[in-house]
Order: structure tokens, then sequence, then C-alpha cells
């Protein structure tokens, strides 16, 4: 094997991808030939350290303004309506009923055409002589004899075909005799349901919180301390081990976190610890009425849904549909306040400054 | 696929929010660094990153579970970076703390298994010669090295993705490896004859 022909082989090989003989072929020749030897190592290394390569974490924010976008994504799961108008044409175009019907039109047309002319008198093509498809569209009495695709294409008959074979063609030509029960996919109130149906998922997996005695506390604290670097640690430390968080410092000395309510007391305790108190504010701001507003507000949007939808399924109408998304929307948007509004009563923030 | 990745998916296909966004959590750091790897700057990879989601998001639905979620997802994920990257047609510039488009300060980690400072510095260094080398190759070959070394997909699933047959996975890849080695080598050299390639 020459030097040239292994040079090819050595990046399979490392990797174990090699036939038996070519593998043994390449291994023989690497073991006594000391450039491709240094090549292989080279190669080994370069892929090391490829390899080596660290995972790096995504920005801070990253997943918040992600689901953000997704929040705002129409829903997924309403497949037809979530299309635009031309995939939606496409998509018609694409089925086979579609097809059919668009062959028999233009043979229809071609009679039309055939027959004015026989009307001003010169017949080009006999009626006896016309193709069996193309005499039915003109003789609805001999439908039955004809293929059911040619038939349906007649004005005359469309919306009393009671043919159980020819239900393909039914749902695209009997569109607006369809009954409101049994949604036409191709009509956007198909969606609807779908689509109510995931948030309703989502409005009821939340209960909300009782609003009696509902407050949000934070605290300002002011420190007289001797070290400021080593208090500044030490208040990450007591938040951390009182499982809150650290949302850093405004400036050299300021510093706040957030730790949950429970903890609030213990965490005063600790931080004043730290030093001399100079001043220590806390703040117990009472939000059940706030709560309770938010509370009446949810219900009456899920009152207003219930009805939009019952309507809906009534009388079918775009201006419903959107109204209804709107509604869920709003819905959801109200859900997502309210659990900030919980989260902040279930969490105390506090600003310590350290002199 | 793991139980838990099962029960996230599943349930993330009824349109369970909280379900994503832990699939997210789960898979956030692999997919925010192929595309970085991939685009070579912060500012991409984060768009990118989040493109690749949401595009999973909305195909989640007809996820069958026939190849394993996270082959699955990272499949996406370079699909979304090549698409940019063809429609870009340029080679994208590194920048290792940039600020996103978005005018956000982003704060960037890197994880490593704490060495030492000075084996930090200089793994640091190595890795960041390294990114440097990925981005000055062309699109085909960087796509290649890091489905391969980064994503660790067999030559098979390799092919699936990129729609070519094996002979090709495994002439790109010789190519690619050998494209790499050179740039790293060209680096190298006139730092230390004792940083050579192999350790």
């Amino acid at each position: 094997m020459r030097c040239q022909d292994v040079m090819e082989l050595l990046s399979p090989y490392l990797d174990g991808a090699l036939a038996t003989e070519e593998r043994e072929a390449v291994r023989l020749h690497v073991a006594r030939c000391p450039k491709c030897s240094a090549e292989l190592e080279e190669l080994r290394a370069c892929i090391g350290m490829l390899k080596e390569l660290p995972l790096i974490a995504p920005p801070t924010g990253f997943r918040v303004g992600l689901m953000e976008k997704i929040d705002q994504l129409p829903s997924q799961q309403g497949s037809s309506k979530d299309k635009n108008i031309f995939d939606r044409v496409t998509g018609i175009a694409r089925s086979s009923w579609y097809r059919v019907v668009a062959v028999a039109a233009v043979m229809a047309m071609a009679v039309g055409i055939t027959s004015l002319w026989e009307k001003e008198g010169v017949q080009f093509l006999p009626l006896e002589q016309k193709p069996k498809g193309v005499v039915a569209v003109h003789e609805p009495q001999k439908a039955s004899k004809e293929p059911p695709v040619v038939k349906e294409q007649q004005p005359s008959q469309v919306g009393q075909s009671s043919e159980p074979g020819a239900s393909g063609s039914k749902s695209a030509v009997n569109s607006k005799g369809s009954g409101v029960k049994q949604p036409d996919p191709q009509q956007g109130n198909a969606t609807v349901p779908v689509i109510t149906e995931a948030v309703k998922k989502q409005v009821e997996g939340y209960v909300p919180k009782p609003s009696t005695g509902m407050a949000v506390v934070s605290a300002s604290l002011r420190l007289d301390v001797v070290d400021i670097e080593a208090a500044l640690k030490s208040v990450g430390s007591i938040a951390l081990d009182n499982g809150g968080t650290y949302l850093g410092s405004q400036d050299s000395g300021s510093i706040g976190i957030k730790v949950p309510r429970q903890s609030f007391e213990r965490v005063i305790g600790a931080l004043q610890k730290l030093g001399g108190v100079l001043s220590y504010l806390p703040t117990e701001k009472d939000v059940s009425v706030q709560h309770q507003t938010a509370k009446a507000e949810l219900e009456r949007l899920k009152a207003e849904q219930g009805e939009l939808q019952t309507k809906l399924t009534s009388e079918p109408s775009q201006e419903l549909e959107r109204q209804l998304a709107d509604l869920n929307q709003a819905l959801l948007k109200q859900i997502d306040t309210m659990k900030q509004l919980e989260d902040r009563t279930n969490h105390c923030l506090i600003n310590i400054t350290l002199q | 696929m793991p139980l838990e990745d099962q029960l996230l998916v599943e349930r993330s296909k009824k349109g369970d929010r909280e379900a994503f966004e832990h699939l997210v959590q789960l898979y956030e750091q692999k997919v925010y660094t192929i595309a970085y790897r991939l685009m070579g700057n912060h500012a991409d990879a984060a768009d990118l990153a989040q493109d690749a989601f949401i595009k999973i998001y909305q195909a989640l639905p007809n996820f069958r579970g026939d190849s394993s979620f996270s082959t699955w997802i990272y499949h996406i994920t370079v699909n979304v970076c090549r698409d940019e990257l063809r429609k870009r047609q340029r080679r994208p510039t590194v920048s290792l703390d940039d600020n996103n488009s978005d005018g956000n300060n982003y704060t960037y980690e890197i994880r490593s298994t704490a060495p030492g400072p000075e084996e930090m510095l200089d793994r640091s260094e190595t890795q960041v010669m390294i990114q440097q080398c990925l981005d000055s190759l062309n699109d085909d070959y960087r796509t290649i090295l890091i489905m391969r070394e980064i994503q660790e997909l067999a030559y098979e699933e390799i092919a699936e993705i990129l729609g070519c047959s094996l002979g090709t996975v495994k002439s790109r890849l010789s190519r690619a490896r050998q494209a790499l080695k050179e740039k790293i080598s060209k680096q190298m050299e006139p730092l230390s004859p004792c940083k050579r390639l192999a350790k």
C-alpha cells in the first residue's frame, strides 16, 4: 500500500470504519512508515482536541425568551388553521378529488363549447359519437350508467348525492350541505375545538391560591460591616443556604437577594449578624384585593369562553373563531399574571446595603 | 430514550408547556453548543438555537420515536444552522464576548472540569484557537466534523441527515479532518514547538 492510499484511509481507520483487510493493511503500513505514523498521531490528537471542546451554556434569558416566542405561536395542534392560504390551496390542488373534478370540469367546458357550435348550425361532433363521460353531463337521466365522478360534477346534482361510494367527492362539492357536527376539514372551524382543548388543559391545570392574607413581603437592610467583600460573600451564602437566589449587586456594597417567604425571618436574622444594623425597613404590601380581582377576571373570561364555544358550535364563523382565539390568549395571559403575582407572594426581595 | 424524556415528550405533545420547558432545560446546552460551533458566534447561536427549539416544538406531534429524541433534536439543530449558512453563503466571524443582536448583554459560561488556573488559561486559549480553525473551514467540513466529533453520530446517521452515501461521508470526513489538522498545525507552530499537536 502506498503512503498516499494510507493517508486517505487514516480517518476511517481511527473510527474503526474499515473492513478487516483494509484495517490490517493500514496497521501494518503505519507500523513501519514513520511519516504515516506521525500523520496518524497528529490526526488522532486533532480529533481529541475537537472532542474536548466544552459544552457552552446558553446566555442568561435564553429559555425565557424562547418560551415567550413559543407562547406567541399559533396553536400547533390546529394544523389546517395554521396553514396559510397558499398552503391550503396547494393542499387542495394536491388532493385526488381535486384532480378528478378538474378533469371533469375541463371536459364539461369542452362539451359546452361544442354545443354552442351546434346551435349555430355547424355540427362538428354528432351527439351519438360523443365519448360516454361527456354525454353524461348533458343527460342527467343517464347518470346512473356513467362513472360517478362525471355525474357529480353536474350542478343540478350538487347536494343530492346519496351514494356511499361518492363520499370522497361529496365532501368537496357539497361543503355547504354538510352538517355542523361534521366540520369540513377544508374549513377553519375544524381546528377550534383543538385549540380550546389545549387552552382548557392549561386553564384547568391552574388552581388559583386563596386570596385571603396574600401579601408581598420585602425588606431593605443597611449594615455596617468590617469587610465589605467578605460580607457580600456571606450574604450570597445565606441566600443560597435558605433556598434563595442572588440577584446581583446594583452598585458596590449593595446587593439584592430573593428568598422563599418561609425563610424570610431566618434570613433577616442571619443577615443582621453580619454587622451593625444601621437601618431595617421591612414592608408588607397587601395584594389580596389585587389577587381577588384577577381571579374574578379569570372567571369572567372562562365563562365568556364557554359561551363563545357554544355559539361557535351552533353558528361557525371566522369572526367567532377569531374572537375565541383572542379570548384564549387573554385567558392564558391572565393565568400568567396571576402566577407571577402568586410567585411574588411566595418569595421576598431583600435589598442589603453594606458600608 | 430515557424514561424522563419519554414522559416529557408525551406531555409536551399534549400541549403541556411546562413539560416542554423542562425538555428545553435538559437539551439547551447541547443544542446551543452545536449552534455555536457551527455558527462561530454567540448572537447567531442564540437565535438559531431558539429557532431550532421552535421547530422542535412544532414538529413534536410528528415525533414517533424511531430515532432517539436527542438524535432527532440535534438533527433539527444542524439543519436549522445549515439552512442559515446556505442563506448567507459567507463565513461567520468569531466573537466570544459579543452582545446579542437584540441588545441584551448576555453572560456566557464555559463548562469545564475545573482545572488549575494555568491549565485553565492554556485550555481556554486552545479552545478559542480550535473554534477559530473550525470557523475557517468551509461549511460542509465544519458541519461534518461537528456531527462526528461533537454530536458523536455514526457514519450511517450522518449519511441519513446529510442525504448522501456512506462513501461520501467517509471521504468528506477524511478531508475535513485533514483540513482541520493543517489549520491547527499552522496556528500552533509559531507559538511554541512544545505545543505540537501530539500531546
